[in-house]
């Protein structure tokens, strides 16, 4: 049995996850803090009964491309943007985890929190609490916060050695088994969001392609077929 | 195909995010609104193959896996508490709080609502009430002989009545203040109602702590930025046109996958 359909159909396997992966970064376009997935494919060596080798199409990986994103000013007090790597700390009831999305506000107690409701967590490991009464909340770039000049906190920021092992959670939120150090260099912006670090053109060319791509093999699967078919009939012939 | 509902969570996303944008335009001269801003977040993702698992028996893990992630979700629609612009009107019962205070207004069925809405009126009783009748707490009843109001900044309303030329005190505005403004609920008619998430009420008369202060003769603008919120606009209506297309993308890719077989 030839294989080439079956080489064909990887790829087109391959083809529509890659639609899947573009599709969720075009998605969250707009979602501060988001960092695009890109897929890697490599080719899957088989031996055939002739001692052939065939390239399958394998998605071994899809890495995070963790570059920042741009910032847009908001003038809320309580958005924060990162200028560098790191993330923000957040107490989920599951245990900590991370995000960069820095949209937070404070509950009726006066806690920092995300927009689900998780406390943010300082560089000493606490939740925040910003007094009542507050009338300016200045948070500088160390992420140390003043409330009408007396400080209150510091927001805490980590970094991890590979952020590529951190797995996505959704929420935008991140999870990682390595434990994060904080961070030196990392600057804190306020009244800022990073947006997404999505590039549109460069997702909607992938689009193109793969669409394309599909096009192409589904043809060649047709060529491969219609010729499986010929040859069986003029095998039918003969033998008649 | 999951990238057909992934790019339908955009679309949905991105309808929210005009949706939002509208209303924000909408009220761009609505007196002491606040813009609201939706908040998105990515949603669950499927682990294909996971970061840190055993690629073979010699314990080499796998540096990254394969995570497919699933579309997007409006987290929140935040409102953006920030002081709106100022506008004269001259008139003696319009005011604006300068400041974190809201008025506090009195509902028929008797629960209190907060506004920034300054603009008030007297009933034919003389209470200073809001334009849709309702009183502003606590109650401040004009004697009908009043030839002038003024109202300072702490919120303290003095008449000047008929015949009189020293001012008479009649009353003043108690303010209240949120820990977590962003956290009242919207209740139409420029009403905010208190919930669990904003706190309770800090009363105090504006001047003191964070209330903030009054100014008679003025009214509070919309914090809506007309610039941004048309920026905002092109960028939804971009992402929503990226969307349709890896819709269509992902569905000419089922229609070739049909024709082929």
């Amino acid at each position: 049995m030839d294989n080439s359909i079956y080489i064909t159909l990887s790829r087109q396997m391959a083809l529509f996850r890659d639609m899947e992966v573009t599709a969720n970064n075009i998605a969250n376009v707009d979602t501060p803090g988001y960092n695009a997935e890109k897929l890697m494919f490599s080719d899957y060596l088989v031996d055939d009964a002739n001692r052939r080798k065939s390239a399958y199409a394998n998605d071994p990986v899809s890495y995070r491309d963790t570059a920042n994103g741009s910032i847009k000013m908001t003038n809320n007090p309580f958005d924060l943007a990162i200028n560098g790597d790191g993330y923000f700390q957040v107490q989920t009831p599951l245990g900590i985890r991370f995000t960069r999305a820095g949209n937070f506000q404070v509950d009726s107690e006066g806690t920092l929190m995300t927009p689900s409701g998780h406390p943010v967590l300082g560089a000493d490991g606490g939740q925040i609490t910003i007094p009542q009464n507050a009338m300016n909340v200045g948070i500088n770039g160390a992420g140390q916060i003043s409330v009408d000049g007396e400080e209150v906190g510091q927001v805490g920021i980590m970094e991890f050695q590979n952020e590529q092992a951190m797995t996505r959670l959704g929420s935008n939120l991140y999870t990682s088994t390595e434990t994060p150090q904080p961070s030196e260099v990392a600057r804190i912006t306020q009244g800022a969001l990073e947006s997404s670090n999505v590039t549109a053109v460069s997702e909607m060319v992938r689009v193109m392609n793969v669409s394309r791509a599909v096009t192409s093999t589904a043809k060649f699967i047709e060529t491969m077929y219609d010729l499986e078919r010929r040859t069986g009939s003029v095998y039918a012939k003969q033998s008649a | 195909m999951r990238s057909l509902n992934i790019a339908a969570t955009g679309l949905a996303a991105q309808q929210i995010h005009v949706d939002a944008i509208s209303h924000n335009l909408a009220n761009m001269t609505t007196t002491g609104y606040k813009a609201e801003r939706p908040e998105f977040q990515d949603l669950l993702y499927q682990d294909l193959r996971r970061a840190g698992s055993n690629s073979t028996d010699q314990g080499t893990v796998l540096p990254v896996g394969v995570q497919i992630g699933l579309g997007v979700k409006t987290g929140a629609i935040a409102r953006n508490t920030g002081q709106g612009t100022l506008q004269a009107t001259e008139n003696a019962l319009d005011i604006a709080v300068q400041g974190k205070g809201y008025f506090q207004i009195e509902l028929p069925d008797g629960s209190t609502a907060y506004t920034r809405d300054g603009a008030f009126k007297l009933s034919e009783e003389g209470i200073i009430v809001t334009r849709d009748g309702f009183t502003v707490q606590p109650a401040i009843t004009v004697p009908q002989d009043a030839v002038s109001i003024s109202i300072n900044q702490s919120g303290e309303v003095e008449v000047i009545v008929q015949g009189q030329t020293d001012p008479q005190q009649i009353g003043q505005f108690e303010m209240a203040s949120f820990i977590n403004p962003a956290g009242l609920n919207s209740s139409g008619d420029n009403l905010l109602l208190e919930t669990a998430a904003s706190g309770n009420p800090i009363l105090g008369n504006s001047g003191e702590d964070s209330m903030g202060t009054l100014l008679q003769g003025y009214l509070e603008n919309s914090n809506v930025n007309p610039v941004s919120e048309i920026t905002e606009l092109i960028v939804a209506q971009r992402a929503y046109e990226m969307n349709t297309k890896v819709l269509t993308a992902s569905d000419e890719m089922l229609q070739n996958l049909n024709q082929s077989v």
